[in-house]
């Protein structure tokens, strides 16, 4: 069968414009490509204020990135949307979180907050080929068979050393109770802490470990009071339980020092605690606030959710920072692991802050996975943190 | 150690008085109604943010931000009943499914209004006793005596009011309690909104000696739970003699273990009790 001529030019013309809208829905496709980055948090509950800074941090970053036109990943240029999910600090919740991140979002890259949570997923996070950043304290996050997982700052065992040596030559006294969450953040800390404590001339005279929902803290601390140390140190108990811990401490008539190494929170310990109970507490800070881009970030943070964040969010913005470099450095979203070997060449680079990041985390660890960065050792003076030193 | 024992007691005295008050609510909706409300907890919680609202935002004094936490949970108590509860009357499992529904709907309402984050205020009483060796924080001395203030006030209206020896007659006997002309739908709806009522003074309360979320109020229910199984549901002499039990087992063992020992222990009194009496120390045998 032939075509008359006519018929033949109306479906070169319709042809042409198919092939015209086909190319418009490709370059349309194209331009809103979308990176996604999921993120495992307790959205709720006393790790709030943490997990809240782990899922901004990053939505912070992706708005400045989107608002300049995307991400280019090689020929590609990415908006970059982040999907947060609440964990509750529970294992259970964050399985069931990853699993809606990878099966239904199909999320590649995601940010994981807790040990628990951590571990529970590590070995799902290999075989699925998902590359996630960890801000979990526990060592064994880490682990040379392991190369999809990373740390997106300094655990204790980085910091601990220079932070408890930085005591020994700063504060009065020799007696400590180590006091943790009962779970795995709490034993590695506590673990770590004593085993430094130790080296640095300390006395520990006691441990405690207590139940993340726990409120009332008094017969323990009656115990503790029992022991009379010199300090009490809170190590990675959450910022608002710290406040509990150390008001209803003062009630009791402690009167002597606090220190927290992990975990971070001032302004949530001041409120809880109170200004005048809370005076004095050493307490470790990720971010110093005076610090111009530490309060770029905090103010973005406030005009989104009407109050200061958690200081921790400097190292989700960084740690998301670092793992979007390492994407374009390997100029694929689809390859993880070219992505995974990538991180290398993504760092050193600077910090929000202006401190050095670089890579590393071999010499405890057994594997570079890790993205090493400068915490500060601070005090609470009528109720702000002030900053005293830096770890090394 | 005798010091240390000192502080054991006061410790768990003013826990188990911090209990029974929450209890009290708890075993009286049982009791009357045949109903285990889940959304207890709940209540507890609003009585805490009615107290921040109040007493942390619009600056009221603390006594005050009180009585408005209990009229608040008075009045959500009795919307509940009315609405919800009702026609869950006596059938257990329905009036439990209604109110954990309930539970998780009343968090998800605090957490959109207020906000994931722990909230704390400031604390009207402040300072301490030292009585012998033992230390007493005021704050808590205070709920302790709030406490004894509200049994008091319980035991009387139960004991000696028309209305509340209507709410025994209706505990004991509905059908019978019917025909010697007592309304027993007015007496549930008394009772629930009783029954919250107390939750929500617990809460305001303890809002300014804990710290304040949408989700505080399971610890308590938890506590609660445990405390009335021990005593005997809908028993409130139980309540009171199951609170300070375990406020005192609480503290004994927190203080010479640790408070996941202390958690365990209190759970294997109430696994004892349900098998050596099931109906609680003082619950009636059914």
């Amino acid at each position: 069968m032939a075509l008359s001529f006519n018929a033949s030019r109306r479906l070169t013309r319709l042809a042409a414009v198919l092939a015209g809208a086909a190319m418009a829905v490709s370059t349309f496709a194209t331009s809103a490509a979308t990176l996604k980055l999921g993120v495992i948090a307790p959205l709720t509950g006393p790790g709030a204020p943490w997990g809240l800074a782990a899922a901004e941090g990053p939505k912070i970053l992706a708005k400045e990135i989107n608002d300049k036109g995307g991400l280019k990943v090689g020929d590609q240029t990415y908006q970059v949307e982040v999907v947060a999910y609440d964990d509750q600090y529970k294992t259970a919740e964050a399985v069931a979180a990853y699993n809606r991140l990878v099966n239904q979002d199909d999320v590649h890259y995601m940010i994981i907050l807790s040990s628990a949570a951590t571990m529970a997923l590590k070995q799902n996070v290999q075989d699925d080929g998902v590359i996630a950043l960890t801000s979990a304290y526990t060592a064994k996050a880490l682990d040379p068979d392991n190369q999809n997982m990373f740390r997106l700052y300094s655990a204790p065992a980085d910091y601990l050393p220079s932070f408890i040596s930085w005591m020994k030559k700063n504060i009065d006294g020799k007696r400590v109770v180590i006091v943790n969450p009962n779970d795995e953040t709490g034993w590695d800390q506590t673990r770590l802490s004593d085993a430094e404590f130790k080296k640095n001339g300390f006395e520990v005279v006691g441990q405690e470990l207590f139940e993340r929902a726990q409120k009332d803290f008094q017969p323990m601390l009656t115990k503790i009071i029992a022991l009379n140390p010199d300090f009490i140190e809170l190590g990675g108990t959450s910022p608002a339980t710290a406040g509990l811990i150390i008001r209803q401490a003062r009630e009791l008539g402690y009167k002597k020092l606090f220190t927290k190494t992990g975990g971070a929170g001032p302004w949530e310990i001041v409120a809880s605690a109170g200004p005048e109970a809370a005076e004095g507490t050493i307490n470790m800070l990720y971010a110093n606030p005076e610090n111009p881009g530490f309060q770029r970030i905090a103010a973005a943070y406030k005009a989104s959710r009407g109050n200061p964040p958690n200081e921790i969010i400097v190292s989700f913005y960084d740690g998301a920072h670092v793992l979007l470099n390492a994407i374009q450095a390997a100029g694929t979203v689809d390859d993880t692991k070219k992505v995974a070997a990538a991180f290398s060449k993504a760092l050193p680079m600077d910090s929000v802050q202006g401190d050095k990041m670089t890579f590393g985390g071999k010499t405890h660890y057994g594997v570079d996975a890790q993205i090493m960065t400068v915490n500060y050792i601070g005090t609470i003076r009528n109720g702000k943190p002030v900053v005293l030193g830096k770890t090394e | 150690m005798i010091p240390l024992i000192e502080q054991i007691i006061v410790n768990g005295l003013l826990s188990g008085f911090a209990y029974i008050v929450m209890a009290l609510g708890f075993t009286l909706i049982f009791g009357i109604m045949r109903m285990v409300n889940f959304a207890h907890g709940e209540l507890y919680m609003i009585g805490a943010f009615t107290v921040l609202v109040f007493y942390g935002v619009l600056k009221l004094d603390f006594i005050t931000s009180v009585i408005l936490a209990i009229a608040v949970a008075v009045i959500v108590g009795a919307l509940i009943e009315r609405l919800l509860f009702r026609r869950f009357v006596g059938m257990e499992l329905g009036g439990m499914i209604m109110s954990l529904a309930l539970s998780i709907i009343l968090q998800s309402l605090a957490l959109i209004i207020f906000g994931p984050a722990e909230r704390s205020v400031d604390r009207p009483f402040t300072g301490v006793w030292a009585i012998h060796h033992a230390v007493i924080a005021i704050d808590r001395a205070v709920v302790a005596m709030g406490s004894l203030i509200i049994l008091a006030a319980f035991y009387t209206f139960l004991r000696y009011t028309r209305t509340g020896l209507a709410m025994q007659a209706v505990a004991q006997d509905r059908d019978t309690a019917g025909l010697m002309g007592v309304e027993s739908n007015s007496i549930y709806l008394i009772a629930f909104a009783i029954g919250s009522g107390l939750a929500g003074v617990a809460g305001a309360l303890m809002a300014p000696i804990y710290t304040i979320s949408p989700y505080m109020g399971h610890l308590p229910l938890l506590k609660a739970f445990v405390v009335v199984i021990l005593g005997g549901l809908g028993s409130v002499p139980g309540a009171v003699l199951g609170g300070l039990i375990i406020g005192l087992v609480e503290s004994a063992f927190a203080t010479l273990f640790n408070s996941t020992i202390a958690l365990i222990a209190s759970f294997v009194i109430v696994l004892l009790i349900i098998i050596v009496r099931p109906s609680g120390l003082l619950g009636k045998r059914q």
